[in-house]
């Protein structure tokens, strides 16, 4: 857990420097299952390998990102749905560490109950990035995850990050998704948070040997161009097996490709925010 | 290996369309067509003959008793006439008209019968209407005397003194302008009122009368003068 001392006792100046010295992302599409909390997971582990800070924040009520990291979310009674609603809770006491230089803010089941409770509130997208000025981490990321929806959940994350990371799975119906979730950021450019960028869009699930995967593939890279991460994530069992192990990738199967291929993610993250 | 027998949808080409909705590029439907429906096709309404007689039926019903024309909305409204139906209709089967309302209706209706029923040249003239009010052809008033003078002196006046207007024929130019659009008539000019005739009979008495005001000034001041010279 956090200590007070790293988070608590932070004055004006530093939360302004450390809010300037952080990035914050958010990986969201509404399509499920196409590797979203998988990837959040591992490319905080990732980061964390080449020194950074990284406060991990789980915004899915099924806690996908909690469970990649061996936190189970049915336990969980401190976490992001208490940070949501209290505006007193102290971030420390809402996250917890997990490694080295690595923090996780845990989601539980309250978050559903949570988002319908925020649905009452005049600020209920904005309940995150409110949260995060008041009490900034001392942290070189901060990376969240989504839910599966367009709901307020997701929205929070939104409108509190600076850079979108959309994974996509190399399928059509996955594909067709991504529309939307543009048209969210731009409405939420447009209205709520000007400083959203689209930081890229992320191939997850790729299977080399099917002719549909390259076919995806290839359109995507055509649309978006240099928008497209150069790091595809291909299609492995490794991704179902880590989480029962609690696990990252890069901790369970340090070698293994999919490891390599989050590695190779989290260096281009790290290049394009320079 | 046996051979696929489905002909494989493609996806290329087509991931604008797909990733931005643009409608610019290819169609989806143009990679993978829809089916024609066919008698099979469970989203094909089927009938039975009987329920093909019923909706003939019924169709052809409605249609007897729709108008052949569409009528415009003023011609569906009621005649000016007192024309109502019987009562007995308005309270038959069709109207499922309450007690109340029914009486309602039914004293309108009487109402409505006295009012026709009233013969209006049989209603005696006032005695003190004036003929202005009830003539109403200006030309059948009788004016007094002097007025009517001066009222025929005056168009006989106006007669003589407007010069004819000009008749603006059009003059046939050589090169014909393009018949594109009707031309309009030429603009007549504007009569000039009565007011300007009458005054223009009256400035011989403006002017006479200025001058007479003129000359009692002068003798005013002239006057004034001659006190003071006086007096000094």
């Amino acid at each position: 857990m956090l200590s007070s001392i790293e988070l608590g006792s932070v004055g004006w100046l530093k939360k302004g420097l450390l809010k300037l010295m952080t990035r914050t992302l958010v990986i969201a599409n509404q399509k499920g299952g196409i590797g979203k909390s998988t990837t959040a997971a591992n490319i905080g582990r990732a980061l964390t390998e080449q020194g950074y800070q990284v406060l991990l924040i789980d915004l899915d009520p099924q806690g996908g990102l909690s469970a990649a990291l061996g936190v189970d979310s049915y336990d969980v009674q401190l976490g992001s749905h208490i940070f949501l609603l209290h505006d007193s809770a102290p971030i420390y006491r809402v996250s917890q560490r997990i490694g080295d230089n690595l923090f996780l803010m845990p989601a539980s089941l309250h978050l559903t109950v949570a988002e319908i409770q925020l649905a009452r509130r005049t600020d209920a997208v904005i309940r995150l990035r409110d949260a995060l000025e008041r009490q900034p981490p001392p942290v070189d990321f901060i990376i969240m995850d989504t839910p599966p929806t367009l709901g307020i959940l997701t929205a929070n994350g939104l409108v509190a990050a600076d850079e979108l990371i959309i994974p996509v799975q190399c399928q059509y119906l996955a594909m067709r998704g991504v529309r939307t979730m543009i048209q969210a950021m731009q409405r939420l450019q447009k209205n709520v948070n000007p400083s959203l960028q689209l930081l890229g869009v992320l191939a997850t699930l790729y299977q080399a040997e099917s002719l549909h995967s390259q076919e995806a593939l290839g359109e995507m890279r055509s649309v978006f161009k240099q928008r497209m991460f150069e790091t595809v994530l291909a299609y492995d069992d490794i991704m179902a097996e880590a989480p029962v192990a609690g696990k990252s990738i890069i901790d369970y199967a340090p070698t293994h490709p999919a490891a390599h291929a989050y590695r190779a993610l989290a260096t281009e993250i790290i290049n394009r925010g320079n | 290996m046996a051979e696929n027998d489905f002909q494989r949808a493609s996806m290329r080409g087509l991931g604008k369309k797909i990733l931005l909705g643009d409608e610019s590029a290819e169609s989806v439907e143009s990679a993978a067509p829809i089916p024609e429906s066919t008698p099979d096709d469970p989203a094909v309404l089927k009938l039975t003959a009987d329920e093909e007689l019923d909706l003939l039926a019924t169709v052809s019903a409605s249609m007897s008793t729709a108008p052949l024309h569409a009528t415009p909305k003023q011609q569906a409204l009621p005649p000016s006439e007192l024309d109502m139906p019987p009562l007995a209709n308005l309270a038959g089967e069709t109207l499922p008209l309450t007690d109340d309302l029914q009486s309602l209706v039914a004293d309108a209706y009487e109402t409505a019968k006295q009012v026709a029923s009233i013969d209006t040249e049989a209603i005696p003239p006032l005695e003190d209407e004036s003929a202005s009010f009830v003539v109403l052809n200006p030309t059948d008033v009788e004016l007094p005397s002097e007025v009517a003078a001066l009222v025929g002196e005056n168009f006989e006046t106006w007669d003589e003194s407007v010069p004819p207007t000009p008749i603006h024929e059009p003059t046939p130019s050589p090169v014909e302008p393009p018949k594109s659009e009707p031309q309009s008539p030429p603009a007549a000019s504007p009569p000039v009122p009565a007011e300007r005739n009458e005054l223009s009979h009256m400035l011989p008495l403006i002017a006479g009368w200025v001058v007479a005001i003129l000359v009692l000034i002068y003798q005013l001041i002239k006057d004034t003068r001659r006190d003071e010279e006086s007096e000094e």
